[in-house]
């Protein structure tokens, strides 16, 4: 009798222990595809966090990228944030406000140390780290060697190289440099690196804190009169406000543009839809910089990075999920099955493709920030890009109305 | 407990009512009542809301890409009014005049109506592309290069582009209704214009339009609603671009709120209260269809 009362009270006192880990879903949500459940390395990662947890389940939610930041918006404003998840261009007003865990609460510096820095930089707001890069990106030219060959010219190294070499391309019946601008996240991509080209501080001009600081400054008037110089040299596709990413690829997948301006994860993209002439003839290159031996700054980065509630129920352990996403085993398979620029640097070796392997060695040289976080930045810079993509606006009034309409919105 | 004998007719019909009522109190009321007051509010959904009174209104007033959208808007349900009841109609009446393989013709118009919006609106933007689709294409190849316009790339273009899709997208739907009230205009009626010596236009004008007047309302009203509110099909091919050139008051409205399309920063305050302007907009706009129909009922009865 006395040790089946032993053995009762030991049952009672194992269930109050961990009563969390009896039966606990831990919520997680991404726009990424690559994340959604039934994908090899998303399926193994997750099941080898449940094995180390038994009585843990990872739902995983995948959001659409078109719909994810109004399902964001939606779930902030309810109240019902899940436990991870993507915080895309809200991370910094959500981990201000409160919402998220401040990593450098929980981990110590060596765990920073993993990551490469501008990646980490771009999720982390007054010193505080509310975001972990997942996949990290640069931004580079990939020309079709084939129609360079053709036309006579080599990729450009300055800008007004390649707006000079314009009329052969268009004597060819090319398109020189192809993307899209209709979802409007585009065009800044291309235009904040050029403000870091003529010496500007793309990260404090989105934090506007710094004492006379704003974004009618020289450098982004500057960057806006390239854009606009490029786009009326006939640099760009006809109609770029009006062309979607898959159309812009469509234009260098079939011949019709010899250039094409992309990120580190376009590679991975290019083998699963890409025409054979593209994937025979294509190579990669920095995009141009002012002069012959100036830095040719790009957008790096981190496309999306992964963040924890601060007000979930299960904080802790999603904290120790986060830990193991990051551990370096753990996240060899994603960066295996992705074959896209890791966030990690012990990861790098797991990427084949030399492409990809190139754009990660300009991370180090000539890296600039290419998202915008601070309140009404990103509507204010992708508003002007596209009307200096189509001249209605001078880049003195460009630079102007940016300015104003992040003033307007951060008392708005 | 006793109830006033003067109350006593209302208590079974109260009762019937109030399921449904409550219903829609709890659903559209109450929903109504937290737009206007958020609405008066600075909100982004991550810190507390601040009560700005009617700032909301007054920074909409300056609001240029505001305005903007308000013209497309009006642009939009004005073009498919006109569009979208003359040419079902015109069809309908062909229909009906008993040529042969109607039936076929009107399967055809029909299915695009069975298409659903994201689909239709992504194979036209396909077709409409401005580099490669096949339209430019066709008239590149007919030797009609230099008229091939930017379709939905280009800011003059993309309006008339967009309604184009909404006339194909919606002519069946409004085809069937016309064909089904012409089905029922009396045939004597014609019969004696055609004895009286009215031509196939004096028939058309003078019988049918008049016989199938209330239909007619409908369709124009159905139109005018579905103009006001246009986000969709929109949103799907041009996300209100290239430059704001396509944005309606739906797609500005949306774009405000959610922050779409990597924006940073929720105006939900400011969201709802460009959504009170709808809201406005459709009642007076609707009164005055009302009141229009109205008019026309009784210079009816009186000419009876």
């Amino acid at each position: 009798m006395k040790r089946l009362k032993a053995i009762a009270a030991s049952a009672v006192l194992t269930a109050a222990a961990f009563p969390a880990l009896a039966d606990t879903t831990l919520h997680v949500m991404s726009w990424q595809p690559a994340y959604v459940a039934g994908t090899d390395y998303w399926d193994k990662t997750v099941a080898g966090f449940e094995a180390e947890n038994p009585g843990v389940k990872v739902e995983s939610n995948f959001v659409a990228f078109g719909q994810y930041l109004p399902t964001l918006t939606a779930m902030i404003a309810a109240g019902s944030l899940p436990d991870v998840f993507n915080g895309g261009t809200k991370t910094g007003e959500l981990g201000r406000s409160g919402h998220l865990v401040n990593f450098k609460d929980v981990y110590d510096p060596a765990f920073f140390d993993q990551f490469y820095a501008g990646p980490l930089r771009q999720y982390t707001f007054d010193d505080k780290p509310y975001g972990l890069p997942d996949m990290a990106q640069i931004f580079g030219v990939f020309a079709n060697d084939r129609i360079m060959k053709e036309v006579g010219v080599e990729v450009p190294n300055t800008w007004d190289e390649l707006i000079a070499d314009v009329p052969k391309f268009k004597a060819a019946g090319y398109i020189p440099l192809s993307w899209g601008n209709l979802t409007r996240n585009t065009c800044p991509d291309f235009f904040l690196p050029l403000i870091a080209q003529y010496g500007g501080d793309v990260y404090a001009l989105d934090d506007h804190t710094a004492p006379g600081l704003s974004w009618d400054s020289k450098p982004v008037v500057d960057a806006l009169d390239l854009l606009q110089r490029l786009s009326k040299a006939g640099v760009f596709p006809d109609g770029i406000n009006g062309i979607d990413d898959p159309q812009s690829r469509q234009l260098a997948y079939q011949g019709r543009a010899a250039m094409y301006f992309g990120g580190s994860w376009t590679p991975g993209i290019f083998a699963q839809d890409g025409t054979k002439d593209w994937l025979d003839n294509y190579s990669v290159h920095k995009v141009p910089a002012l002069t012959p031996d100036g830095i040719h700054f790009t957008g790096d980065g981190a496309g999306e990075a992964w963040s924890v509630n601060a007000d979930g129920p299960n904080k802790d352990l999603a904290l120790k999920f986060i830990a193991y996403l990051y551990r370096p085993d753990v996240y060899n398979w994603r960066a295996k099955g992705l074959q896209s620029f890791p966030s990690m640097k012990s990861a790098v070796d797991q990427i084949g493709n030399p492409k990809v392997r190139t754009m990660i060695s300009w991370i180090a040289t000539d890296s600039a920030n290419h998202i915008l976080f601070g309140p009404g930045s990103w509507d204010a810079v992708s508003n002007v890009c596209q009307s200096a993509l189509d001249g209605s606006i001078s880049p003195a009034d460009g630079a102007k109305k940016i300015e104003a309409d992040v003033m307007a919105a951060r008392t708005n | 407990m006793n109830v006033p004998s003067r109350l006593q007719p209302f208590i079974a019909p109260g009762l019937f009512i109030a399921p449904a009522a409550i219903a829609l109190i709890l659903t559209t009321a109450v929903p109504m009542v937290d737009a206007v007051l958020l609405s008066l509010q600075r909100w982004n959904a991550m810190t507390p809301a601040v009560w700005t009174g009617f700032d909301n209104y007054v920074r909409l007033a300056q609001d240029e890409t505001f305005f903007r959208a308000l013209w497309h808007t009006f642009y939009f349900t004005v073009c498919t009014v006109i569009l979208q009841t003359i040419l079902p109609l015109l069809i309908a009446s062909l229909l009906n005049s008993g040529i042969r393989g109607s039936t076929v013709f009107r399967t055809l118009y029909f299915m695009p109506v069975i298409i659903s919006l994201a689909i239709s609106g992504l194979l036209w933007a396909m077709l409409f592309e401005p580099n490669f689709g096949a339209i430019n294409s066709m008239l590149r190849a007919m030797g009609l290069g230099a008229f091939t316009p930017l379709w939905l790339a280009g800011t003059n273009s993309v309006m008339p582009s967009v309604i184009i899709v909404s006339a194909w997208q919606s002519l069946g739907f409004y085809l069937v209704i016309f064909f089904a009230a012409l089905q029922g205009v009396p045939k004597d009626l014609y019969e004696a214009a055609t004895l009286d010596g009215a031509g196939a236009w004096s028939r058309f004008m003078n019988v049918t339009v008049p016989t199938i007047r209330p239909v007619i309302l409908i369709v124009v009203v159905l139109n005018t609603i579905n103009g006001i509110k246009v986000f969709d099909q929109i949103w799907v091919m041009t996300a209100g671009g290239p430059n704001y050139a396509s944005a309606t008051l739906g797609t500005y409205l949306y774009s405000i709120a959610f922050g779409a399309m990597g924006a940073s920063n929720s105006r939900l305050g400011y969201a709802a209260a460009i959504a009170i302007v709808i809201l406005v907009l459709s009642i007076v706009v609707s009164l005055i269809q009302i009141r229009i129909g109205r008019r026309r009922d009784l210079d009816a009865q009186i000419e009876v």
